[in-house]
């Protein structure tokens, strides 16, 4: 990723920093000590110290507000933080490299401390962040620092945000990372659709097709470089790769007495699973990422669409009207032994596997409208995320916590939703993300 | 590359849409690749320099809105004027259904005919669904329709290689609905007939 130019702005991580000068000695000192309490979930107060300035005077002051201000929505909508503000004259005296007092900061009750010191200079901005649990009264891990083109300083924030999460919570975070969507203008009856991708957080989109013909089901590829999706450019739905660098697009299907659909990538890159249908049947298949050898998984006359891979690769979840309404199936990579999972009420469909490979996240359809819920890959401890009634194409945030998802009301557009396993709606950069039938992609390097 | 358009609607059946036809070509009741967007299109979303998004829609059009705003009351719009003007030429389908009612049958016989009675003619069926359900389930469905549709069409004597099928799932809707009336019509097959050469 360094040098690489566009919207994936290259970031050089740059080497961690030393550590601050200690202060004075402490009574008591020593590891952080976490203390679960069953079913208590509250967040942790976090604060940002003023960013300083190094190099580039008001550029850089004011990228350093906006990348502070970026990196605590981030850590806000994570729904794991609560964010302690005040006027930069109410809060203790910092230097970024001086030591830090974390008596007076204990004063604000926050319990985790963000310096940070920007500096901006031949068009590239680079910013030096360092974490203290102020509980503890030490430092959090290494300071960082890193370096990105000007146009890419969001990431900047994302990657502070990210080495917060993981570092507090131990979980792998999600906050520099891309989603590709379906993006509509026009009303919903005449709708011209577009590929897009953009942060997590909305900004930045890139569009990869241009709107002429109708397109579906965009999937970031593993490494974040390609994206595949479904188009009508030739009439039958078949699929696509593009470069999301060099735009160039490569057709993976081309068998026009089919419609090939319903596509996606095992999690090392090698392999498509997809529906394909022909005379009125529709099954799975499986190919190899060229598309040059292709292999037919199911058989029968029922529907058999919407396949997704267990993060190993040995697996396949699906939806299957073969019991007489669509329903959830699992069976091995080669077809063989398939097995319903979803008995509950109502009609399943649009599986996803969790990264973790822990959970499938699905869409029911019920007397409740649709909606998202997850599912153990056997079936049991199934239970709903999102509340409908008209919610869709659910995709796993990395690190497999959190869910993008469609929701589409009455004859509004269709907008980009978030929930978390907790069931928590969060809203990452606001509300209403104008897109449908997400899908997030990998954490950037 | 040139958007691939269907073939247009031959001259027996204009007649038949007639006046009301053309109210209908305005409320974009066409097959779906003959629509064309009201509008140019827009990226609503511009990134500006310095990494930030820009939005440069317009909030005064249906289906458009700034982040953080509420989405604007749209009003219900024509839904009777569209269930009155459906394409004749299009069949019914019950929900989850790709089975041919009576009526259906009745509509495609009639079809069949036109089919016998151009030889150099040829069909494109394309299924639709209804908004409820996957859209994976829905591309499907829509095929399997399309499907059943061509095969009574062959049953009719027609030759299957002069039929193409194409399903649109749930992705072409006849119109965007808020009640069980309106999407009883988006689950159809409309069959396009291109008459052949010299009619």
């Amino acid at each position: 990723m360094i040098g690489r130019r566009g919207f994936l702005a290259g970031i050089s991580a740059g080497a961690l920093l030393p550590a601050v000068a200690p202060g004075p000695a402490r009574a008591q000192s020593g590891p952080l000590r976490i203390e679960i309490f069953d079913g208590v979930d509250s967040a942790i107060p976090i604060v940002f110290a003023p960013f300083e300035t190094r190099a580039g005077a008001e550029q850089a002051a004011a990228l350093a507000a906006q990348i502070a201000s970026v990196a605590a929505d981030d850590l806000i909508s994570s729904g794991r933080f609560a964010l302690y503000e005040a006027a930069p004259a109410d809060l203790p005296g910092s230097s970024f490299d001086g030591p830090v007092a974390y008596s007076e900061w204990r004063m604000t009750e926050a319990e985790l401390l963000i310096t940070g010191a920007v500096a901006v200079a031949a068009e590239q901005v680079t910013l030096q962040f360092r974490l203290f649990d102020i509980f503890a009264g030490q430092p959090l891990g290494d300071g960082m620092q890193l370096q990105a083109p000007l146009s890419g300083w969001r990431r900047l924030a994302h990657k502070l945000a990210d080495q917060a999460l993981a570092r507090i919570t131990g979980e792998q975070p999600y906050f520099d990372s891309r989603i590709a969507f379906v993006g509509r203008s026009g009303d919903q009856t005449s709708p011209q659709r577009r590929i897009g991708v953009m942060d997590y957080d909305g900004h930045n989109v890139k569009w990869l097709s241009d709107g002429e013909h109708l397109v579906l089901a965009p999937r970031i590829s593993p490494d974040g470089q390609s994206v595949m999706f479904t188009t009508y450019a030739s009439g039958v739905p078949q699929l696509v790769v593009v470069d999301v660098e060099t735009m160039t697009r490569r057709q993976l299907t081309t068998n026009a007495l089919a419609m090939s659909f319903a596509a996606r990538m095992s999690a090392d890159g090698e392999w498509i699973a997809f529906s394909r249908e022909t005379d009125g049947n529709t099954d799975i298949w499986v190919m190899d990422r060229g598309g040059v050898f292709a292999r037919k998984l199911t058989s029968g006359p029922s529907i058999d669409t919407a396949p997704s891979w267990s993060p190993d690769g040995q697996q396949i979840v699906f939806e299957s009207d073969r019991s007489g309404s669509p329903q959830l199936y699992v069976m091995a990579a080669d077809g063989s032994n398939p097995r319903r999972i979803s008995f509950q009420e109502g009609r399943y469909g649009a599986p996803v596997w969790s990264p973790r490979g822990d959970l499938i996240a699905f869409t029911r359809v019920g007397e409740d409208g649709a909606r998202i819920g997850v599912m153990r890959p056997d079936g049991s401890s199934e239970r709903m995320l999102s509340t409908g009634p008209g919610d869709e194409s659910p995709s796993w945030a990395p690190g497999g916590r959190m869910i993008v998802f469609g929701r589409q009301v009455g004859r509004e557009p269709e907008t980009l939703n978030f929930v978390d396993l907790a069931g928590r709606t969060v809203q990452p950069g606001g509300e209403g993300i104008l897109g449908a039938e997400p899908y997030w992609g990998p954490l950037l390097p | 590359m040139p958007n691939p358009k269907p073939p247009a609607l031959p001259i027996a059946l204009r007649l038949a849409l007639s006046l009301p036809a053309l109210a209908l070509l305005a409320a974009c009741n066409m097959p779906p690749d003959q629509r064309q967007a009201s509008n140019a299109v827009v990226d609503p979303y511009v990134s500006a320099p310095g990494g930030g998004a820009v939005y440069r829609g317009n909030v005064n059009r249906a289906g458009s809105h700034l982040p953080g705003t509420p989405a604007p009351q749209l009003d219900p719009g024509p839904q009777t004027a569209a269930i009155a003007q459906a394409p004749v030429h299009a069949v019914a389908f019950a929900r989850d259904s790709a089975a041919l009612t009576p009526q259906s049958r009745e509509q495609l016989a009639a079809q069949a005919q036109q089919l016998l009675a151009d030889p150099g003619a040829s069909a494109l069926i394309e299924g639709h669904a209804d908004e409820d359900g996957t859209r994976d389930y829905n591309l499907a469905l829509g095929a399997r329709r399309a499907n059943a549709v061509r095969e009574y069409l062959a049953l009719r004597g027609v030759e299957q290689s002069r039929i193409r099928t194409i399903s649109y799932g749930k992705e072409r809707p006849l119109e965007a609905c808020t009640t069980e009336a309106c999407r009883d019509l988006n689950r159809r097959a409309v069959t396009t007939i291109t008459p052949g050469v010299g009619v």
